[in-house]
């Protein structure tokens, strides 16, 4: 009697057979935009009560560039959750935060992939065992506990234009969610799962990173071709669109999910999802099918979920670059399972909670930065091992601007109810108390402002520092250099280089390249600092004074100087009519640039001073009939890097004191309850 | 339970100066913090262009730096902790023990704050128990100063069983976790979370009324053992459960009525003119002095059932 595993495998490899040898006459003709040079036909089976993957593999990889190569190299990324000495588990220590901490992850907990077999399909259809050729590789650290990079060599190289087939059967335990990957109880998401291609870059070599805490992905474009099997109640959700489903009739359902030009594929599954279809429509840009999979007890934020998307499909179409694939699948994942707001090609997760007050920013922000990341790092796909900002940082930029333009500033939240391992359930909000997502990046950026050269490859960044880098850094400086050349100036840049480099994979030097090109202006003085060094920019009003003006002290040129006081000659009174004032601007920081000085004056006069930053300090002098109410250093606020725009005005008088006492006031009503909250113990 | 309960009120709201008192002592001892706080707010942003949107509403873009670079007492302030905010993060930090921890720079005046209060509850559960006695403050802070040295040791008593009380909650909501590994709704977690939340505050005011009636043991009945104080306190409970429970939720339902209006009247905070602000600090006051009331009324009430229960030696003369 067969096991129920023989029993799929067979199943797998009959229809394995019938996919390779039936034409692809059911996918849809789609106008070919990349080089589709990895292309991947699939067959897993889902057993959600061992948490295991089966799954048959076929991939055809064409060389695109110059040089032969005799070696394929694979990512195997769930090794990375192999055992506790993987670099993926050792650089998550370092971050400080994670929430599995090993010794209390249980053996079902851990996930690991393994081959069981893998060919090189030859011209005539005979297959070559490659098994004896595998080995596991470490580029990036020499962790000889590290398999997430295996490695096969080939009989022959494979020549520049030509083609490599193979075929793998393997095998996966799927983790408890580590990195939004993963089980929680009939939840299943399932990410960067299956033996997956490095890129081939020539001389170099093969760009296949272990994998990292604190990094993404980098893949080549292809064709997917994926059927999943699942027990037939799960609703699955994947990249593509849903071409076929199969219902076996032995309790499982087979759903075969194709797409064309992407790099990576991943899916959902589970049996509460509930399935909501709506359609983005503009008469600018084509239309796109959505698809969104909610849990039910998240049903009454599905018209917020699907106008975030359509707000992100519409203002980044309209403002970069066309959609191009005509359909997206949103997920809200399950509550617990870590897969918060992540994107893979068509397919993001938006993660939120049952209570998220309208105007709070969620889950509107994390579905529009997810939905924007199918643009930058969808189409645009830059490697996200080495450069993540390049996607990250754009998207971000982008999705505060986008947030801004649709809904405003968001009010902040407190929250309460916090069950383990959670966060707080009920959220309290703040209407009157507005932050400005720019603001919102800074503060996460301040500290580590200096930590890390952005040109450094992401994965060699200190894990705790990625973030901060990749995400508020980039968005910061790409916010400065849109105040500083203007948005009319901007925007083409950004739409050149999604133009330019859809479906490729770009670098920074393109970017910098397409920024100069676009702008007519060398920015390179920008980019040396921003991108090539870990400078921090802080501008400040150091001091500031108006003083009578006139003469006291000695005077004239002939003979002895005659001494001068305006108090005895009775002039006190009339040099008070005009005023000298001083002003003093400070750089703190490393970083420069030019800066506008602004002098408000008490009669409402105003003047306008330009420097451009690069002495460590300059002075202001303006001989006017009023004394100076303020001055303040970058008054439109260009250079949303400052560190500390606090220090950026000073007000020659203090004004009143109502702020501090209202707000201490307000204060103290809480510490009041709190000490009666604490004589509750006696 | 009831006749204990309106002549709670009665003996508390009789005497008025007793809650002016308390609520004093609050308004004292969080006075020079908050004067220190506001000396750091007004050095940080008193003489920049974040002035003007500080007094009239909030300035996120100065909140974001001042948080950063706060230390000791400063890291406290919080916008989101003006009004019902506060309140509710002060009794989630009740519930979960945590509030000490939270707000650890705070910790110094809060002991402070305790050891002055043990004076003034003393007097309080004496003006309470013979509401025909002496008045004044002198005779309240005489009978505290008498009860005084006997309160604290009931409250290192006390201390240690609430730390196990919190031990338990920490416990339960460890397990709480691991029973939650496979949920996937939140509102499952939700109401597990709430049902722990429930159980941990009604041990924690058991445990409270059982100190309750050892306070008003050792101050009708004269007693200086903390620990049989305690025990007694505890008997009462056991004897008369429903009572003790009774009167305990019916302040618990009473004292929703002014968190309620509290919400309701929750002022703005935008603040074009003074008024504004004042009208702020008066509602958050307002609620501070209904607290205390409500405080105070359950401890009239908690001594009406001790006497009337006919526990410890008749009324001193």
């Amino acid at each position: 009697m067969e096991s129920a595993n023989q029993t799929a495998r067979r199943w797998l490899a009959i229809l394995f057979v019938a996919s390779v040898t039936l034409p692809i006459a059911t996918q849809p003709a789609a106008p070919v935009r990349s080089p589709r040079n990895a292309n991947y036909t699939l067959f897993v089976e889902l057993d959600p009560e061992t948490k295991m993957l089966t799954a048959t593999q076929r991939l055809e990889w064409r060389n695109i560039r110059t040089v032969a190569t005799d070696e394929l190299w694979f990512h195997l990324y769930w090794n990375g959750w192999r055992n506790n000495e993987s670099t993926w588990m050792r650089e998550d220590r370092l971050r400080g935060r994670s929430a599995r901490k090993p010794g209390k992850i249980k053996e079902g907990d851990w996930s690991w992939i393994t081959i069981d077999s893998v060919h090189l399909v030859n011209r005539d259809e005979t297959k070559t065992d490659l098994a004896s050729t595998q080995t596991y590789r470490t580029p990036d650290d020499d962790n000889a506990e590290d398999r997430t990079v295996w490695a096969v060599t080939l009989p022959d190289p494979v020549g520049p234009g030509e083609t490599a087939t193979v075929e793998l059967t393997w095998r996966a335990k799927i983790p408890r969610t580590f990195a939004r990957t993963g089980f929680r109880g009939d939840y299943f998401f399932i990410a960067h799962w299956f033996p997956k291609l490095g890129v081939f870059e020539g001389e170099r070599g093969w760009n296949c990173h272990q994998f990292h805490a604190g990094t993404e992905f980098f893949s080549d474009y292809g064709v997917y071709d994926v059927t999943i099997t699942t027990p037939s109640e799960y609703v699955v959700g994947a990249t593509g669109r849903e071409t076929e489903t199969i219902d076996h009739g032995d309790g499982t359902t087979a759903h075969r999910f194709q797409q064309a030009d992407v790099h990576g594929f991943a899916w959902t599954a589970s049996p509460d999802y509930i399935e909501v279809r709506d359609r983005f429509e503009h008469p600018e840009l084509p239309a796109v099918d959505i698809r969104l999979l909610i849990q039910p007890e998240k049903e009454h934020q599905t018209r917020r979920h699907l106008d975030a998307t359509k707000a992100a499909l519409e203002h980044y179409g309209l403002w970069y670059g066309a959609y191009p694939y005509g359909h997206v699948t949103v997920i809200d994942p399950a509550w617990g399972s870590g897969a918060g707001g992540m994107e893979y090609p068509t397919f993001f997760t938006c993660g939120s909670g049952i209570h998220r007050p309208f105007g709070g920013g969620s889950p509107e922000g994390v579905t529009i930065h997810e939905a924007g990341h199918q643009f930058w790092y969808g189409v645009v796909g830059n490697n996200e091992f080495e450069y993540a900002w390049l996607d990250e940082g754009l998207n971000t930029y982008s999705t505060n601007r986008t947030m801004q333009t649709v809904y405003g500033d968001s009010f902040r939240v407190r929250r309460f109810v916090t069950p383990p391992g959670g966060r707080g359930i009920f959220a309290l909000a703040f209407p009157e108390i507005r932050q400005d997502p720019w603001m919102g990046r800074l503060n996460r950026y301040r500290d580590d402002a200096t930590s890390d050269v952005p040109s450094t490859p992401t994965f060699r960044y200190h894990p705790r520092t990625g973030g901060s880098l990749s995400y508020s850094k980039t968005a910061l400086w790409l916010r400065t250099l849109e105040n500083h050349l203007g948005w009319e100036s901007f925007r083409p840049i950004m739409a050149t280089f999604y133009e330019r480099y859809a479906f490729k994979h770009p670098t920074p030097e393109d970017f910098v390249r397409v920024a100069n090109e676009v702008s007519g202006q060398d920015l390179d003085w920008f980019f040396d600092q921003v991108i090539d060094d870990s400078v921090a920019f802080d501008y400040a009003i150091d001091s500031i004074s108006s003083k009578p003006l006139g003469l006291e002290g000695f005077v004239g040129d002939n003979g002895d100087p005659t001494f001068v006081d305006p108090k005895a000659s009775g002039n006190e009174e009339e040099t008070k009519k005009a005023w000298r004032t001083e002003v003093v601007v400070r750089r703190h920081g490393g970083g420069v640039f030019p800066v506008s000085i602004k002098l408000v004056f008490e009669n409402e006069e105003e003047s306008i001073h330009e420097w451009d930053g690069r002495g460590r300090w300059t002075l202001i002098t303006e001989e006017r009939e009023s004394k100076l109410r303020y001055a303040v250093v970058d008054p439109e606020g260009v250079l949303a890097l400052d560190i500390h725009p606090g220090n950026n005005s000073r007000l020659r008088e203090t004004p009143t004191k109502k702020g501090s006492v209202k707000w201490a006031g307000m204060w103290m009503v809480w510490v009041q309850d709190l000490l009666s909250s604490w004589a509750f113990y006696l | 339970m009831f006749g204990a309960t309106t002549a709670g009120f009665r003996r508390a709201l009789g005497s008025p100066l007793l809650i002016v008192a308390a609520w004093l002592l609050t308004v004292i001892a969080a006075l020079p913090v908050t004067i220190v706080v506001g000396n750091s707010l007004q050095q940080s942003f008193g003489r920049t262009l974040s002035a003007e949107p500080m007094a009239e509403g909030f300035d996120s873009t100065w909140y974001g730096e001042y948080r950063g670079s706060a230390k000791g007492i400063e890291k406290s302030f919080d916008p989101t902790l003006a009004g019902v905010g506060g309140v509710l993060t002060n009794l989630e930090g009740w519930i979960r023990g945590d509030a000490i921890d939270r707000f650890a720079g705070l910790t110094g005046v809060a002991l402070l704050f305790v050891l002055v209060w043990a004076v003034f509850i003393g007097g309080a559960i004496e003006r309470y128990a013979y509401p025909d006695g002496p008045r004044g403050v002198a005779a309240i802070m005489s009978a505290g100063g008498r009860y005084w040295g006997r309160f604290v040791r009931l409250a290192l008593l006390s201390g240690v069983v609430y730390y196990g009380v919190y031990r338990l909650h920490h416990w339960v909501m460890r397990v709480l976790e691991g029973r939650l590994l496979d949920v996937t709704e939140e509102t499952r977690a939700m109401w597990a979370t709430l049902t722990v939340y429930a159980g941990t505050a009604l041990i924690l005011v058991m445990v409270r009324a059982c100190f309750d009636y050892a306070k008003i043991a050792i101050v009708i009945e004269d007693r200086r053992s903390a620990l049989l104080s305690a025990v007694q306190g505890m008997l009462f409970v056991l004897m008369h459960p429903f009572s003790a429970a009774g009167i305990v939720l019916v302040f618990g339902i009473v004292a929703a009525v002014p968190l309620t209006l509290y919400v309701w009247l929750r002022p703005s905070l935008i603040t074009p003119g003074w008024g504004g602000l004042i009208y702020a600090i008066f509602v958050g006051q307002l609620w501070m002095l209904a607290r205390i009331t409500l405080r105070l009324s359950l401890l009239g009430a908690q001594t009406a059932l001790y006497q009337s229960a006919g526990s410890g030696s008749p009324p001193r003369s």
